[in-house]
C-alpha cells in the first residue's frame, strides 16, 4: 500500500462528520411512506397461491375422473336390473319396472285393479347377471361387475283400489365393462432462476441467514395427492393389478408436521422435526357375503256388496344375494423424521423463494383397509394391528427423497407465511419381498404453514 | 467486553427491534452510525448536497433491507457497504463520462506523502471529493475501504488494469492538488 493511501485510510476510515439537520425526520417519513405503499409481492403471492390451488384441484379432478370412469350410470345398459310385478289379471305377462320408472314415475307403474280378487302375487326378481357377486368372479368376469351396487333406499307405492304394494328397494348402479385407460400425469416444468450477478446482490439473498434470526420453527399442513404405482414381479399378477386399479381410487391425502430450522451458512438452512403423513384411498366392491332383503307389503281389501269392509296386510321378504356396495377407505400412515436442507434462491423484504431438498426417514408405517386378494380376487382386510398372516406390507417405509419450492411471505419480522409445493418419491416398495406386487406412492402436495424465527 | 448499550439496548437487540418495525430502535441505529456514514458519503461525492441525498437513500435501504443482514460481518461494515453501493449506483446514474485527465500536466516534483499528514480530516475529504468521479471511487475503494483491484473490477465492471491506472492517476492528482494548497498557503 502506498504511503498516501495509508495516510488517507488512517485519517478517514473512522472519520465522522456532522449529520445534516432533519435527516432522520426525512428518512423516517420515507420509511412511513414505503410502509403504506401497496405491496405488489402480496398480489404476486396471492396469484401464485390461487393458481396453484386451482392447478392442484384440476389435476386431482382429472385424475379422479379418469380413475372412476368405470362406474357410470345404469341407464341404457342391458345389465340394468328390473323389478317385476305380476298380477292375476295379466296372467303370466310381467309388468317390468325399470329403475327409471321406479325412481321417477311410480304412478305410471300402477297395477290394474282386480275386481274381487282378494290377493295378488307380487314377486321381485333381479337379473342374475347384474347381481353376480365376487364369489363368481373369475378371469372371464370383468372386475367392473364389482361396482354394481344398490344404494339409497326408496319406496315403490302402487296405488290401486284393490292392490297397494310397497316395495323397499335400492337403486342399482351398473358399471360399464370396459376398462378405463390409465393415464399418466406428466409435468414438464422448467424453472429458471437468475443467478445473482454480482457481489452487491449477494447481500440481498438470505433473509433468515442471520445471527439475529438463525433459528426457526415451522408448523405446516400439506394437502396431498398420493399417486400409486403397482408393479407385478410376476406377469401372472397383471390381472390382479388391473383388478386393484379398478377397485381402488385415490382420495384426499394429507400430511402435517413440525420442523426446526437452523441457519448453517450463506443461504443454507438445515431442518429436522416430525412429519405425519396419511395417504387415503377408496376401495369399492360388492360384498359377496351380503344379502339385500326386499320387503313387499301387500294390502288386500275385503269387499261386501261392492264396498270395502276390511283390509289385510301381508308382507313378503325377497332376499337378493350379494348386491351391497361397500366402500372402505384405506389408510397408509407414516411417521417420519425429515432431514432437509433449504437454499434461498431469491429474497426481498416481503418474500423469499427457496429450494428444499432432503429425505424423510420413516420411523413407523401402518396401514388399514381392504383390497382384493392376489389369488382369488376376493376382498381381504389388511391392517398392521393384525399379526398379518397375509404378509402384504412392511412395517417400515424406508427413506423417501423430498423436494419442494418454498415461498415465504414475511408477515412480521419474526413470522412468515409458507406456501410449499412439494413432492415425495418412495424408493422402496411398501409391500414385503414375498408379495408379488410392488406398491409405491409418489406424493404431490401443497403445504401451507407458518414459520416463527427466533 | 460488554456490548455497547444505546438507551439500555445492545446493538443486537436494536437490530432485532428494527426488524419488528420499532421506529425508536431505528432512530438509535441511525444515531449510532450517521456521523461515520455521512463522512463516507462525502468522500464518494463531489458536492455535499449530493452526499446528503445518497446518505438518506442509503439509510432508507438499510432499514428496508435489514432482514437481509447476515450477521457474519459487523453491522457497521454492512451499513457502510450499502452506503458505498448507493454512491456507486448514483454515480452510474449521473451518466457523466469519465473525465479523461492525463498525467502530462502534472509536474514531476509533486508533493510527497508527508504533506498529507499535516492536513485535517475535512481537508483530506475535500481533496478526495475533488477527484474526478471514476478516480474518486477507485481511490476510496482501494485506499480507504481496502478493496483489491480484482474486487473493484468486479464491482465496477471494469478491467483490473483500468483500476490500477486510475488509482495511480488519482494519487498523482491528489499530490498535485495538495501542492497547490501549500502554494496558496505560502
Amino acid at each position: 500500500m502506498n504511503q498516501i493511501d495509508k495516510i488517507f485510510r488512517n485519517r478517514l476510515e473512522h472519520h465522522t462528520t456532522d449529520v445534516p439537520a432533519g435527516a432522520w425526520e426525512s428518512i423516517s417519513a420515507r420509511l412511513d411512506a414505503e410502509a403504506t405503499q401497496p405491496k405488489r409481492p402480496i398480489l404476486l403471492f396471492m396469484g401464485i397461491f390461487v393458481l396453484f390451488i386451482f392447478g392442484t384441484m384440476a389435476t386431482y379432478y382429472y385424475l379422479n375422473s379418469a380413475s372412476t370412469a368405470s362406474t357410470p350410470s345404469a341407464s341404457g345398459t342391458s345389465e340394468a336390473p328390473h323389478a317385476t310385478v305380476v298380477t292375476p289379471d295379466q296372467g303370466s305377462q310381467p309388468v317390468l319396472f325399470s329403475d327409471n320408472s321406479i325412481n321417477n314415475t311410480p304412478s305410471q307403474a300402477a297395477v290394474p285393479a282386480s275386481d274381487n280378487s282378494n290377493s295378488v302375487n307380487v314377486t321381485s326378481a333381479v337379473s342374475q347377471n347384474a347381481v353376480a357377486g365376487l364369489a363368481g368372479l373369475s378371469q372371464s368376469i370383468p372386475v367392473a361387475v364389482l361396482n354394481e351396487a344398490f344404494t339409497d333406499s326408496e319406496s315403490l307405492i302402487i296405488p290401486s283400489e284393490s292392490v297397494e304394494g310397497t316395495m323397499a328397494r335400492e337403486n342399482i348402479e351398473v358399471a360399464e365393462l370396459n376398462t378405463p385407460s390409465v393415464r399418466k400425469l406428466r409435468f414438464f416444468r422448467e424453472f429458471k432462476f437468475m443467478a445473482l450477478p454480482s457481489k452487491e446482490k449477494q447481500a440481498a439473498a438470505c433473509p433468515f441467514k442471520s445471527t439475529i434470526n438463525d433459528k426457526s420453527v415451522d408448523v405446516y399442513v400439506s394437502h396431498d395427492y398420493g399417486h400409486r404405482s403397482l408393479i407385478a414381479t410376476d406377469a401372472s399378477y397383471e390381472d390382479h393389478i388391473e383388478n386393484r386399479t379398478q377397485t381402488e381410487t385415490p382420495v384426499y391425502s394429507f400430511s402435517a408436521g413440525l420442523r426446526f430450522g437452523y441457519n448453517v451458512g450463506y443461504r443454507w438452512n438445515l431442518y429436522t422435526g416430525f412429519n405425519y403423513s396419511q395417504i387415503n384411498e377408496k376401495f369399492e366392491y360388492i360384498d359377496p357375503e351380503s344379502n339385500q332383503i326386499r320387503i313387499i307389503t301387500i294390502k288386500d281389501y275385503i269387499y261386501q256388496n261392492g264396498k270395502i269392509v276390511d283390509s289385510v296386510l301381508t308382507e313378503e321378504k325377497v332376499v337378493v344375494p350379494g348386491t351391497t356396495k361397500v366402500k372402505v377407505f384405506n389408510k397408509y400412515r407414516s411417521f417420519d423424521l425429515p432431514v432437509l436442507a433449504r437454499y434461498t434462491l431469491y429474497a426481498d423484504r416481503n418474500l423469499s423463494l427457496s429450494a428444499v431438498g432432503g429425505v424423510y426417514i420413516n420411523l413407523a408405517f401402518s396401514e388399514k383397509g381392504m383390497m382384493l386378494s392376489k389369488d382369488d380376487a376376493v376382498p381381504v382386510e389388511f391392517t398392521s394391528q393384525d399379526t398379518d398372516p397375509k404378509g402384504i406390507f412392511r412395517s417400515q417405509a424406508g427413506v423417501t427423497p423430498y423436494t419442494a419450492l418454498s415461498l415465504a411471505y414475511h408477515l412480521t419480522g419474526n413470522i412468515d407465511l409458507l406456501l410449499e409445493p412439494n413432492a415425495r418419491f418412495q424408493t422402496r416398495s411398501l409391500t414385503s419381498d414375498q408379495y408379488p406386487v410392488s406398491q409405491k406412492f409418489n406424493t404431490y402436495g401443497i403445504s401451507t404453514g407458518l414459520r416463527y424465527k427466533f | 467486553m460488554s456490548p455497547l448499550l444505546v438507551n439500555g439496548r445492545t446493538e443486537k437487540e436494536l437490530i432485532k427491534a428494527c426488524l419488528s418495525g420499532d421506529r425508536l430502535a431505528q432512530r438509535d441505529i441511525f444515531n449510532m452510525y450517521a456521523g461515520k456514514m455521512m463522512a463516507v458519503c462525502l468522500r464518494y461525492t463531489r458536492h455535499r448536497l449530493e452526499a446528503e441525498d445518497i446518505f438518506q437513500d442509503a439509510f432508507v435501504k438499510v432499514f428496508a433491507h435489514m432482514h437481509e443482514y447476515e450477521g457474519g460481518a459487523p453491522f457497521e461494515a454492512w451499513v457502510r457497504r450499502i452506503m458505498i453501493n448507493t454512491a456507486i449506483k448514483n454515480n452510474r446514474k449521473k451518466s457523466v463520462t469519465n473525465e479523461d485527465i492525463g498525467l502530462e500536466h502534472i509536474k514531476e516534483d509533486s508533493a510527497g506523502p508527508e504533506v498529507f499528514g499535516a492536513l485535517s480530516e475535512e481537508e483530506l475529504t475535500k481533496l478526495v471529493s475533488s477527484l474526478p468521479d471514476g478516480y474518486r471511487i477507485i481511490f476510496n475503494l482501494f485506499a480507504i475501504e481496502g478493496y483489491s483491484h480484482k474486487e473493484i473490477s468486479e464491482l465496477l465492471n471494469i478491467e483490473e488494469s483500468t483500476s490500477r491506472s486510475q488509482l495511480a492517476k488519482a494519487r498523482k492528482i491528489l499530490q498535485e492538488k495538495v501542492q497547490e494548497l501549500y502554494k496558496v498557503a505560502v
